[in-house]
């Protein structure tokens, strides 16, 4: 494609022993919604490299926003995890943690400040699952719509929580490092 | 489109200032798809029945391409004017660009982009640019762009068991709006090329969508959304994507000289007249059941509609015609929908979003029904500031500003809710609750 120098550079880091998460019915949806999330705010925090250390399956969701996505500065990194940080990240201005559900999150230090919180595939979305189940045995579609479009309001929501994926996006204390 | 002796007659005064509301409503539309462009295409947010797509805001090749370039073309061809050659050349070139190495465009996926191999969306750009080879234009790489897309298509959807297309490369099911829009590519590729083999897919695909049409009951001519696993169809009949069928098979009937796909679409109307509400919109979805999903109720969309029934040669509803042309916002756009969350005097803020990817059917419906008569009206028409408030979350009032550069949500106390750049190809977004409420 046309715009491969300009992008945001994807490249991933050293082995990072994790499980991929799933990418099947809501856990696609969910990838898709820290995935958009995650390269907006690079995009917009003038980015030029993102670093990533998970399952390479996962990074084709990743590359695929970043290609359509101008960079910053190529000095400027951000970091994207997947449930444990690794000991040494580099010198990035972002990291981006994505946490399942039962990860522990350690602190990152009075260095580091959080900017946002996601909570993804929440608790509600399962709940709404049951709805859809429902619908299925009663055969009402339009019982199935219903819960479906309440099921996508609700899938994901700001702040920290019981959700399947937590996303916690961080910046440097200091605003003038780097 | 319009034949030559409607071209021929003399117009009375009223169907000539028609014809004038007609055209600065589409030159106004014009001038604010302008403001949607960035250096890759048109961007900008997409809302949906299905999901929204808020965060991704960057250039697109989903379906919004058929309409550009068709409406596009469709002015070229009428109109001895530079702007209309221009707009349509850059926009063939944004599809050709967005090319991957396999034949699929970037970002095809309209409510769930950036996803790439979007069903139907692919196959309406490349009908796009088929068509717009209709305006006299004679560009070889068409052919190369459109026959890799067509051929990747073909490679990953068509299921040579069931001999039909598939709505995803490794799941049984149809999706009969979508195999209408594949089939109507296919009848003009298999003619820009004369390889009958795509005529034979386009009919298999065609027949899917007649073996998913009701013939007898309350419902009698609709078409099923969906068939999973390639069984009964699901029982939900969408007006807006039944009228999607027509097209495809209105030019089937005539390329191969069959008249029950000419029937079919006439039962798909049939259905439309039925379905169709007071103040001439239709709702999103009829249950088998006799339930009804009253809202979102589209109002961009429904050119296609609008589209539907004059390609037919009957009579546009004037009421739905009119209600169109009052679903045109300040800023030139038509608002996407009514009803997104209820219907109340406050529009919801999902209701007046600026989406290329609904406002291209507008443009061209305009475009064909204005015909090859000179435009009444030459001189562009300005698209001005949106400044209204809206519905969040419910009840919850917000403000919402949309001018040629920005477009903002903001709280009652100014706070910013999202915040889109038009040059930009992510919005900024406050909170998921805002992305997907």
């Amino acid at each position: 494609m046309d715009n491969e120098e300009w992008a945001i550079e994807v490249e991933s880091g050293p082995a990072h022993d994790v499980e991929p998460l799933r990418d099947d019915g809501p856990h696609a949806l969910a990838l898709a919604h820290l995935f958009d999330q995650i390269v907006g705010d690079a995009y917009h925090a003038r980015l030029g490299r993102l670093c990533y250390y998970g399952p390479e399956v996962m990074a084709r969701e990743l590359r695929l926003r970043a290609d359509l996505t101008p960079g910053g500065n190529v000095t400027s990194v951000g970091v994207v995890v997947l449930d444990h940080l690794p000991e040494d990240l580099g010198h990035p201005q972002r990291i981006y943690w994505i946490r399942r559900r039962g990860k522990p999150m350690t602190s990152l230090g009075p260095e580091w400040k959080c900017l946002a919180e996601t909570d993804v595939l929440t608790p509600k979305v399962q709940w709404w699952g049951i709805w859809i189940r429902l619908s299925g045995i009663f055969n009402r579609l339009d019982w199935l719509d219903r819960a479906m479009a309440k099921m996508r309001r609700e899938f994901s929501i700001k702040g920290h929580g019981r959700g399947q994926y937590q996303l916690s996006i961080w910046t440097r204390s200091d605003p003038h490092y780097g | 489109m319009a034949n030559s002796q409607e071209e021929l007659r003399d117009l009375s005064p009223e169907e000539e200032a028609f014809r004038v509301r007609v055209t600065r409503a589409m030159l106004r539309l014009d001038d604010w798809f302008e403001t949607m462009r960035q250096p890759e295409g048109y961007g900008g947010p997409v809302v949906h029945w299905w999901r929204h797509s808020l965060r991704y805001t960057g250039a697109a090749v989903d379906w919004r391409y058929e309409g550009i370039l068709a409406g596009y073309a469709r002015l070229a061809q009428s109109q001895n004017e530079w702007r209309w050659r221009d707009r349509l050349s850059r926009a063939m070139e944004d599809v050709r660009r967005s090319q991957t190495p396999e034949g699929s465009y970037r970002a095809s996926r309209f409510e769930q982009n950036p996803g790439t191999h979007g069903t139907p969306h692919e196959a309406a750009a490349s009908l796009g640019l088929l068509l717009a080879l209709r305006s006299g234009r004679d560009d070889d790489w068409v052919r190369d762009v459109v026959g890799r897309n067509v051929d990747h298509l073909i490679a990953m959807y068509w299921d040579d068991g069931r001999k039909t297309f598939n709505d995803h490369p490794t799941q049984v099911g149809f999706v009969p709006n979508k195999l209408a829009t594949l089939a109507e590519t296919l009848i003009e590729w298999g003619m820009l090329v004369e390889n009958e083999d795509y005529w034979v897919k386009a009919k298999a695909a065609l027949d899917t969508v007649l073996r998913y049409q009701v013939n007898e009951g309350p419902w009698i001519g609709a078409v099923h959304q969906y068939a999973p696993k390639g069984q009964e169809g699901d029982g939900r009949f969408f007006p807006y994507y039944n009228a999607r069928c027509v097209p495809a098979l209105l030019k089937a009937a005539q390329v191969f000289s069959n008249p029950a796909y000419r029937e079919a679409a006439e039962a798909i109307l049939g259905f439309l007249d039925k379905s169709m509400l007071v103040n001439g919109s239709w709702p999103q979805v009829v249950y088998a059941s006799g339930q009804v999903a009253d809202g979102p109720r589209w109002v961009a969309g429904s050119a296609d509609v609008l589209r539907a029934y004059w390609l037919s040669g009957r009579k546009v509803p004037e009421r739905s015609f009119l209600r169109l042309l009052h679903g045109q916002m300040l800023s030139g756009a038509f608002s996407v929908a009514e009803g997104f969350a209820g219907f109340r005097v406050v529009p919801a803020w999902y209701d007046v979003m600026p989406v290329t990817g609904w406002n291209d059917k507008v443009l061209r419906f305009f475009a064909e029904w204005l015909g090859d008569r000179p435009l009444p009206v030459q001189e562009p028409q300005k698209m001005e500031t949106v400044d209204g408030a809206v519905r969040i979350a419910g009840r919850q009032q917000a403000r919402w500003v949309e001018t040629p550069k920005k477009c903002e949500l903001l709280a009652r106390d100014g706070t910013p809710l999202y915040r889109w750049q038009k040059s930009e190809p992510w919005a900024w977004v406050d909170s998921p609750l805002i992305a997907e409420g």
